[in-house]
């Protein structure tokens, strides 16, 4: 029920109560039912010195300009006012809703938790109670309001919207402050603090009980010293050896300490404790002569004297720096005599007796235990990291405090004016209880702390004390008087004292815990859209068209072209392609040369297309029925659209042009994968067509395309080549790699640097939406990128690592990987098998050198066509260690699941446990991501448009080639019963620059050229009159190796 | 008790045992420490990576300035100790008896100390920009002259904000406009009197004699080029580590690879997890 205007009103001060009228006569101006959050927020913004304005002023997202976000703002905000629906009959004073009235309660009751307010609402309350009025009234102040409304979800959805967040609006409601500083205490008492009493004390308590479990020594609060005690007490491990460089000087100034305040509160067990130094006669006896043998000696039953006689006298050993000790002595029985009668000495004092020394490393540490094995257990000795330089001493928390202060203090509103009280109460709670009122509970309440029977509750408790309270304490008669005089004293110190203020300046325990709130809320809010961007995202096949309604409609061809095997007949019928060649095609296309003969089609590379009439029509053919069975494929659900494309009417005519015109360009290129890109070329053609038609009839954005099966670089150039003739000059081509093994963008180059790869991709698709974007290796994206993607395909929608938007509408996305498709229906995908290709791709550039060699005679009788090409395969198996980790990979993960279904009695069974180890460590690690890897990009590319297979590339047939060619220039040059031998790895690189180029004529004309040179230049240098050998091998030793392999321009001879 | 320390430093466990479901227990626990300058937040766009495979533990230094000043005791945290004492009290209040330890600058030092208190508690230590020892001393090149240190200490009391100003673009490097600008946020949430005291406790630590008694494996991350961390430093740890150790040398340069190059260090950071 709306709560009429006059009682709300009630509840608020004067201003809070401007604001609502503000608000009411907002929501009459929209004839609304009732008064929103949403009016009085619009209310507030429209009020003289709006304090939330100025808030969100302050909070406001620093990556937009203020003008913008204000913009935003208040467009967002008439937008839900609009959405509000109008009365019927026009309310004059709509009332004031349900929600705005439980804003006005929460401040409310938030308020009444104030102790600041508390004597003010106290005195209401009495006042009330002698009234007998019932009606609990807490003036809501603006402020408070303001937060309560901010927890409005309309109200955030509305800041949110326009880039704020209403807990960065909080924080900067309530910091600033200036109001609430000076207001109470100018007019009012002092507040009641007993309220909080309980809390801070135990804080204080609890606080410190956390942090020295057994906080027992205290030494000028000196951290390196209160360990040392810690390991003193010990029962076990007790004689301290302190390892650091700066060890010793830890040593030293804790011997000092000792000496200065041995009546000081050491912990009860090392009480009246003293320290004996035996540095100086270990180091005599080590560097010198047998009299200081003699006088360590005597030192030593000095001590045990002392020890014995006295008898509650308690000692430690100081025996400095364990160098002395590690260095070569010549009487090793004498120095193995010292060391055992300290062992006897320290095994018969326990309790009494104690050793303490320092060592600069631990690994002069270890020196002195592999001289001495048994000394860690002889001598109970604890090892102890010292790591701080210098005593905290030497580090005054309190030096120069005023320039602290000056630097801080004018950070306009961070951190609140140093008001003597409130900066002190907020540092030291239990200090804070210094107002008049509280003395007399403080008294108790540190009395019974500190005063206590137990010595150490004391320590714990004084060691949160500024120094300058415990020397009151350890004045140890702690009367309520003094203490209450250094009270005072204190409240006018910490200016000096440097105890400095906070950004609060009114601290109070709930209010902490808000901010303490505020924060983590903060945090949370920063990454949601990350963190859920990592809930695995399940399967949306909304894909995979429904391949039955097409048949009927289509008739018996369109459905057969529908599968694959059907269209591969298709293509080989209408002598597409050859029967017997099956990677190289364009020679057929071309119709002008013989199928085997590679040579002339590569020669042809690159010289545009010739295609004869008959061809064309075929491709005509072709086309046409590679649209209509698209259009079916990509968009079932217009059947109207599918006549229009597979008809000869003009839309589906201009297709087609535009098809052929794409498959000829990409074809023209790429001869090899010809069926990858009739494919592509029909894919892209009838999706732009169709975008072109409809806009939101698809919920998806953008063409997405997935590229399977190996020959990477084809893809690679086939995308850009796309984007080069779809786009234009106009568009742009964003090549990615997401493999983790690549530093994902280029390398990391200057401009990428921070930025993720989502945010690199989103940012160049916001330049320019006109882009193709090429997502190399895309099954090693890591889970950030894949969920993007999986999230991309199902809705449209690209968020870069910001969580911001990107639209992807107009982009064309080929996602690549090497793996290989198994089965289509449902999709499978199986692990890639192109090692050729990786193999190529890894190799570098070396120098080639020419060897001259007689045949030696005798059975290796070589046919020269197959030499190389034998040997390579050959080589082909010597795979690198990082292929033979791959394959170990794979043989485990054979394994593996292997042993998951069944026992298998055909693998050996003795398995050793290092594998056992190894599998188990795999299966925890890498097994998850190869699986899941997998997985998810069966589920991704089942998910997007299309996916297209590609053919491996024929890298054999080609070295063959290339090889004969070689071949033939040698037995041109030098003579036909000379053999040449391609060593593997000049193949391979020869290989590599043809199959990264595209294109063997840099190859063929380097053949012709630089290989002819050397040859005819070798003609003269090698004694050719016998049959011989040349060899043609790399050198590493000559060229630095570069990285891109190359085609040396020179060879050398030797 | 260990709830007040749990509240106090805003520690965030994700994937705890007690919130999933009964898969989850099985979880290997990352803990991410941040350095000197910034908070947990820093981490967050490196948490993505590892939320759906791990439980990860994130929390704030005491000096951070996300956490509450008052609970940052200068008596107290006086020497690295102190903060090896929050964590190791924040792990046990959370039940972890077995943790991979990501620490980055301050922290790697922390969870050095750490791990030698507590070396069951640990799997594997990731140390992201650490360093033994800040200062130069003789036959050891750690990046800082005494006087150097001591005039950085000046500007830092004599004009906060600016010295903030200055040093964020340094540590990051400057290229990165948004990670400057992140840094610069967090830098400057400390209070300054807190900023300064910890860095003087920071320089004022030299950890290479104890590096020895380190017996769990440390992976040591390290960008090409740090201010704050010379290239020798990281083969320095990783010879006088106690244990296996390898270090990784990240093709990007500034002091905080988390924000400067998230992704880079996320994989860099999953390929140690691996291991």
């Amino acid at each position: 029920m709306p709560t009429p205007v006059t009682s709300a009103r009630q509840c608020l001060t004067p201003e809070a109560a401007l604001a609502l009228d503000e608000a009411v006569s907002v929501a009459r101006r929209r004839a609304h039912a009732q008064t929103m959050s949403l009016h009085a927020v619009s209310a507030l913004f429209s009020l003289p010195n709006s304090s939330l304005r100025e808030a969100c002023a302050r909070a406001r997202n620093s990556a937009y300009s203020p003008r913008l976000q204000f913009k935003a703002l208040e467009l967002s905000l008439s937008v839900s006012l609009d959405r509000i629906p109008a009365a019927r009959p026009p309310v004059d004073e709509p009332p004031v809703s349900n929600s705005l009235m439980a804003a006005i309660k929460r401040s409310q009751a938030n308020q009444r938790r104030h102790p600041e307010n508390y004597h003010v609402y106290h005195q209401i309350q009495l006042q009330q109670q002698q009234l007998g009025s019932t009606v609990s009234c807490i003036k809501v102040e603006l402020q408070h309001l303001i937060l309560a409304m901010l927890d409005d979800p309309v109200v955030s959805r509305v800041f949110g919207e326009a880039g704020f967040r209403s807990c960065d609006i909080k924080m900067a409601v309530i910091r600033p402050l200036s109001r609430f500083i000076g207001y109470p205490r100018s007019r009012a008492p002092p507040p009641l603090f007993l309220s909080n009493l309980h809390k801070d004390a135990t804080f204080g308590v609890g606080n410190l009980s956390y942090q020295f479990p057994a906080a027992t020594g205290l030494l000028d609060g000196d951290v390196n010293h209160k360990r040392i005690c810690e390991v003193l007490v010990k029962n076990k491990g007790r004689n301290p050896l302190l390892v650091g460089v700066c060890a010793y000087n830890a040593l030293k100034s804790f011997t000092e300490s000792l000496e200065q305040k041995t009546r000081s509160s050491l912990p009860v067990e090392l009480s009246g404790i003293t320290t004996i130094c035996i540095e100086n006669e270990v180091s005599k006896f080590v560097w010198k002569t047998r009299n200081d043998h003699e006088l360590l000696k005597s030192r030593l039953e000095d001590i045990a004297r002392m020890t014995d006689d006295s008898g509650g006298r308690r000692l430690i050993i100081d025996i400095g720096n364990l160098h002395n000790l590690t260095v070569e002595h010549s009487s090793v029985d004498s120095l193995n005599h010292i060391i055992l009668q300290m062992t006897k000495l320290l095994a018969a004092h326990v309790g009494k007796l104690w050793l303490i020394g320092s060592v600069v490393s631990y690994e002069m540490y270890l020196k002195f235990v592999a001289k001495f094995p048994s000394i860690e257990t002889d001598w109970d000795i604890q090892l102890l990291p010292i790591t701080a330089l210098r005593s905290s001493a030497a580090i005054d928390p309190y030096s120069k405090p005023y320039s602290l202060m000056e630097s801080f203090i004018p950070f306009g509103g961070f951190f609140s004016t140093p008001d003597v009280k409130c900066s002190l109460r907020s540092i030291h709670p239990n200090i804070s209880l210094s107002y008049q009122q509280e003395t007399k509970s403080f008294e108790e309440v540190t009395t019974n702390l500190i005063g206590g029977p137990v010595s150490s509750v004391a320590g714990q408790h004084s060691s949160s004390l500024p120094s300058w309270l415990k020397v009151a304490e350890l004045s140890t008669n702690n009367t309520s008087e003094s203490f209450e005089k250094k009270n005072n004293q204190a409240c006018l110190i910490p200016l000096v004292a440097g105890t400095p203020p906070t950004s609060h300046g009114f601290q109070f325990a709930e209010d902490k815990k808000k901010i303490a709130e505020y924060g983590s809320s903060d945090l949370t809010l920063v990454n949601p859209s990350s963190s859920l961007d990592f809930k695995l995202i399940p399967t949306v096949n909304n894909t995979v068209p429904p391949p039955v309604s097409t048949e009927t409609n289509k008739g018996s061809l369109l459905s057969k072209l529908l599968d694959k095997p059907s269209m591969l007949q298709h293509f080989e019928s209408t002598s597409f392609k050859s029967p017997d060649s099956k990677c190289m095609t364009r020679g057929s296309f071309d119709g002008h040369s013989s199928p085997s003969s590679a040579t002339s089609v590569m020669t042809t590379l690159g010289l545009g297309m010739v295609s004869s009439p008959t061809h064309e029509s075929t491709l005509k053919h072709i086309d046409m029925h590679f649209v209509s069975a698209n259009a079916t494929r990509i968009f079932p659900y217009h059947s109207s659209q599918q006549s229009s494309c597979s008809g000869s009417n003009s839309p589906g005519h201009h297709n087609y042009e535009k098809l052929k015109m794409v498959f000829r360009a990409l074809s023209d290129r790429f001869p090899q994968q010809e069926e990858a890109i009739s494919h592509i070329s029909k894919i892209l053609v009838c999706s732009r067509a169709a975008g072109e038609d409809r806009q939101a009839a698809c919920p998806r954005g953008g063409i997405w395309l997935g590229f399977l099966g190996p020959d990477s670089h084809c893809k690679k150039k086939i995308a850009a080549a796309v984007a080069e003739i779809l786009l234009g000059e106009h568009g742009n081509f964003v090549c990615v790699d997401l493999s983790s093994s690549q530093n994902t963008i280029n390398g990391y180059t200057k401009e990428v640097r921070g930025k993720t790869v989502l945010d690199y991709i989103a940012e160049a698709l916001s330049k320019n939406p006109f882009s193709v974007v090429f997502l190399e290796n895309v099954d090693k994206a890591d889970l950030l990128v894949r969920s993007t993607l999986s999230r991309a395909t199902r809705t449209g929608k690209f968020l870069d690592s910001h969580g911001r938007d990107v639209s992807i509408s107009n982009a064309i996305f080929f996602a690549a990987s090497a793996f290989i498709i198994e089965d289509k229906h449902p999709l499978h995908l199986k692990e890639p098998t192109n090692a050729d290709e990786m193999r190529i791709l890894r190799v570098k550039g070396h120098a080639f050198r020419i060897i001259h060699g007689h045949i030696s005679q005798g059975p290796k009788i070589v046919t020269e066509e197959q030499t190389p090409v034998n040997k390579r395969k050959l080589a082909s198996r010597d795979v690198t260690a990082l292929e033979k980790h791959e394959m170990f990979e794979v043989a485990k993960r054979a394994f593996k699941q292997a042993s998951d279904s069944q026992f298998d009695l055909n693998l050996p069974a003795n398995v050793d446990y290092d594998m056992d180890q190894e599998i188990d460590c795999y299966e925890s690690h890498g097994e998850f991501h190869c699986q899941s890897r997998k997985l998810w990009l069966e589920d991704f590319m089942d998910s997007i448009n299309e996916t297209v297979e590609f053919q491996p590339f024929d890298f054999d047939r080609l070295a063959d080639k290339l090889a004969k060619q070689m071949t033939d220039v040698l037995h041109d040059i030098v003579g036909s019963e000379h053999l040449l031998e391609i060593d593997n790895d000049v193949m391979d690189q020869i290989l590599a620059v043809a199959y990264t180029s595209g294109n063997t004529c840099i190859v063929e004309d380097w053949i012709k050229s630089v290989l002819t040179k050397h040859l005819t230049e070798a003609r003269s240098r090698f004694d050719l009159s016998f049959p011989s050998e040349i060899k043609l091998v790399t050198c590493d030793q000559i060229y630095a190796v570069e990285l891109a392999p190359f085609l040396p321009p020179t060879i050398i001879l030797s | 008790m260990g709830n007040i320390l749990l509240e106090a430093l805003n520690v965030r466990d994700i994937n705890s045992t007690t919130t999933s479901s009964g898969a989850a227990n099985t979880r290997k626990v990352l803990v991410l420490a941040h350095g000197f300058g910034t908070d947990q937040s820093a981490w967050q766009r490196i948490l993505p990576y590892f939320t759906p495979t791990h439980r990860v533990i994130l929390y704030d230094l005491v000096c951070a300035g996300s956490v509450n000043p008052d609970y940052f005791d200068f008596n107290r945290y006086t020497t690295l100790d102190s903060y090896v004492d929050d964590l190791l009290n924040i792990l046990s209040a959370l039940n972890v008896d077995r943790c991979v330890y990501v620490g980055h600058s301050v922290s790697a030092m922390i969870g050095i100390l750490a791990s030698i208190r507590r070396p069951d508690l640990f799997s594997k230590l990731v140390l992201v920009g650490a360093s033994p020892r800040f200062l130069n001393d003789q036959d050891y090149h750690g990046g800082f002259e005494q006087e150097e240190i001591e005039k950085v200490f000046m500007a830092m009391e004599a004009n906060y904000e600016a010295w903030v100003n200055g040093f964020a673009p340094l540590a990051v490097g400057a290229d990165v406009p948004a990670a400057v600008r992140e840094f610069s946020r967090t830098l400057f949430n400390m209070r300054p009197d807190i900023s300064l005291f910890v860095s003087r406790t920071v320089f004022n630590s030299d950890l290479r004699g104890i590096l020895g008694l380190v017996k769990v494996p440390c992976c040591i991350i390290q960008t090409a080029k740090d201010v704050s961390v010379p290239l020798a430093v990281a083969n320095y740890l990783k010879n006088h580590l106690g244990g296996k150790n390898t270090v990784e040398i990240l093709n990007t340069e500034g002091h905080l690879p988390h924000l400067s190059a998230p992704a880079l260090l996320a994989q860099v950071l999953r390929r140690a997890l691996s291991r």
